[in-house]
């Protein structure tokens, strides 16, 4: 019975319209994001440009936030994102001489000194690079970072200007060594087909973390739409039985469509690899799809059915809306790496092995975290379902609403 | 296994209002019609028996079942609820189909069954129809062959004929009286006319309780001797109208014949005579008895 219905289910989706625009929706994303792939070629000397990266080198980071700082303190306008949404910050008076002072401190020049060097900058603007600010010899990397804790503090939190973020401000140009030790790590590591595999699982999972929930809730209120419902409760089938093969459809014909889109960067990869001299990992995509998309759209569809089915409304779509917007912001503070818990987890890069290696196990817990807590969700969902069954919860009802 | 549906002491609450008042009633094979207003109580009492709502207090049990074991219920019953209807996309044959699946059907047997029934129920020339494109009357039927896809013991049907024109109702009567052959088909409807022409035993609810349970016979013997048949000029009606419970009113050119209810002989005017009462007549009469007709 249950394969039955699952096929049933199917073939019920693929009729539905909801699942064409999710369709277009996922292809038109995946075209416009992914579309422009050219394969990984090996960098020549002398190239004019190799890209860039985030230096480690804590003078560099010294510097740059300084000179960051600089125009933040002149204009007296910073970017700040306090619990994960974009805030421009003006600060008052008092504010601002404390964190003058404490510019002051690093660099030896102080707020009047500043606003000259400024104007003279701006007069004879020529190069972008500022020159007249240096942070002074004696300045460790640890005071330094506890200095700018402060500003963030001053800031409010969520400022380029907290310790853990400070390597943001050091985006420097990748050098012909650089560049040729990512693409080392592309062939020898990522086989170039897993690199871009974790770049097409960040992009792809921006829109699994909000489109499948459309899915889940139209199915969840179909019943009572067609005004069906009764008649399917009053059937010997089980609740199990019933929500399972639901979920598993709409899972099903999600992981499809994924499937046969990667086929495509899976080719690009292969040829990229041939034309290296490697064999690319020609499984790569599937192993993200299940791995790290996965977890993301069976969290995202038992939520819709869990809430639907509680509700007996829309109420899931709003609620995965605000999920997706906060996930989606907090993710955007650091596009490379960016997992803890956060549902959309961010590898916005093509490359970058060693930021992957050192995820990996907060990765996997994450993925872990969001699959354990779809299974619990549609265990929940069928609980609820199999209540509603025996005419409980039914908020809706005629007496119900006249009480 | 004996065939029948026993209910005692069924109550039931949602919230503060109570919907069912300690029901205790017994049902047997053959057609079985639950009769009263709209809000009586009548679909709370279908769908406890179909395990789609929970009890407060009491217990049923269908052919020696308690309805805790809810699947076992499931297996035993059809249920046909007041507004059936099922996907728009699907064809009738794929909503016999689908739901056959959920009734536990194998393919074999939902392949031999479910074009039987949509003959039996006149939908044959339909089978390809979308649900969208039904008539009322043409979802009710396909209503009532989903509920015996699976051949229950027990048919439950709700209110089925409201909202049909009079042929529909009749074809659907007729169709009810054949299915109850051989199983217990419970039939709750607030039109007088369908129990008349289908059931032998019934039951009358009202405000949550029943107040009769008896044959149509019984239902009407009660009302022997207390319904009038008169013929009065138009102008006389409305103080009729006031003074008795009017049960039915025939209106002609200059006049009317109308049919009331009084249990007093004194209160009689001159030319009405006592006549038999028909099943609207008795029904009328027991609403009177309990609270008083509407």
């Amino acid at each position: 019975m249950f394969m039955t219905l699952f096929f049933k289910e199917c073939k019920e989706i693929v009729r539905s319209i909801t699942y064409y625009i999710f369709l277009a929706c996922t292809v038109i994303f995946f075209i416009t994001q992914m579309g422009s792939f050219e394969g990984v070629q090996k960098p020549t000397q002398g190239q004019e440009y190799y890209g860039v990266k985030y230096s480690d080198d804590e003078n560099v980071i010294m510097q740059s936030t300084m000179n960051k700082l600089s125009f933040d303190l002149c204009f007296n306008s910073y970017t700040t994102y306090p619990i994960g949404f974009y805030k421009k910050v003006k600060l008052n008076d008092q504010e601002m001489s404390q964190v003058f002072q404490i510019f002051e401190g690093i660099t030896g020049i102080n707020k009047e000194q500043l606003i000259k060097e400024f104007e003279k900058y701006n007069e004879t603007q020529h190069d972008l690079a500022i020159d007249f600010v240096k942070v002074k010899d004696t300045i460790t990397f640890d005071k330094f970072s506890k200095d700018m804790d402060k500003i963030d503090d001053i800031l409010g939190g969520g400022s380029y200007y907290s310790s853990k973020r400070l390597y943001v401000n050091a985006e420097v140009d990748k050098t012909y060594e650089d560049a040729l030790k990512d693409y080392e790590s592309i062939i020898s590591n990522d086989k170039i087909s897993r690199a871009y595999a974790r770049l097409f699982s960040d992009y792809m999972g921006i829109v699994l973390a909000i489109l499948p929930i459309f899915l889940a809730v139209t199915r969840a209120l179909k019943d009572k739409r067609a005004k069906g419902e009764q008649v399917i409760f009053s059937k010997r089938c089980s609740s199990t039985t019933i929500i399972l093969t639901r979920y598993f459809s709409i899972i099903a014909m999600i992981l499809l469509p994924l499937l046969l889109i990667s086929v495509t960067p899976t080719l690009q990869s292969v040829y990229s690899a041939n034309s290296n001299g490697i064999t690319a990992d020609s499984f790569a995509f599937i192993k993200v799809i299940f791995g790290w998309l996965l977890p993301t759209v069976l969290v995202t569809v038992s939520m819709g059915f869990f809430l639907t089915e509680l509700t007996n409304g829309p109420v899931a779509i709003l609620v995965q809306g605000i999920w997706w917007f906060i996930s989606i912001s907090l993710g955007s503070l650091n596009l490379i790496g960016n997992v803890g818990m956060n549902l959309i987890p961010r590898f916005n890069t093509l490359g970058s092995y060693d930021v992957y290696n050192r995820i990996f196990n907060e990765l996997v817990i994450n993925r872990s975290f969001y699959s354990l807590t779809g299974i619990i969700l549609i265990i929940m969902t069928i609980f609820v379902y199999d209540v509603k069954r025996k005419g409980k919860l039914n908020f809706n009802g005629k007496i119900f609403k006249n009480c | 296994m004996k065939t029948d549906i026993i209910l005692k002491d069924v109550s039931k609450f949602y919230g503060k209002k109570q919907a069912l008042k300690s029901i205790n009633l017994e049902i047997e094979e053959g057609m079985f019609g639950l009769l009263g207003r709209n809000g009586a109580g009548k679909t709370t009492l279908m769908k406890s028996i179909t395990t789609l709502n929970s009890l407060s207090a009491g217990t049923i049990t269908v052919c020696g079942v308690d309805i805790s074991e809810s699947s076992k219920i499931r297996e035993m019953i059809g249920y046909l609820p007041q507004d059936f209807s099922m996907y728009n996309n699907m064809s009738a044959y794929e909503v016999m189909d689908y739901l056959g699946v959920l009734s536990g059907l194998d393919k074999k047997t939902r392949k031999q069954r479910i074009p039987e029934l949509l003959v039996k129920v006149n939908l044959n020339n339909n089978m390809k129809t979308k649900v969208k494109a039904m008539s009322g009357g043409m979802r009710r039927r396909l209503g009532i062959a989903q509920a015996i896809l699976h051949n229950p013991k027990v048919l439950i049907v709700d209110e089925p004929t409201a909202g049909l024109d009079p042929e529909e109702r009749v074809r659907f009567r007729n169709l009810l009286s054949e299915i109850a052959e051989d199983r217990i088909v419970i039939l709750s409807t607030h039109i007088v006319g369908d129990i008349e022409s289908t059931c032998e035993n019934i039951a009358v609810m009202n405000e949550g309780k029943i107040i009769f349970k008896g044959t149509v016979t019984e239902l009407l013997d009660q009302a022997n001797g207390v319904i009038y048949e008169a013929k009065i000029s138009r102008a006389e009606l409305e103080e009729v109208k006031k003074r008795y419970i009017v049960t039915n009113i025939l209106m002609m050119t200059t006049e009317a014949t109308i049919r009331f209810i009084e249990t007093d002989k004194a209160n009689i005017f001159k030319g009405a005579e006592v006549t038999l009462p028909n099943v609207e007549d008795a029904y009328m009469y027991l609403m009177y008895r309990n609270g008083g007709a509407r």
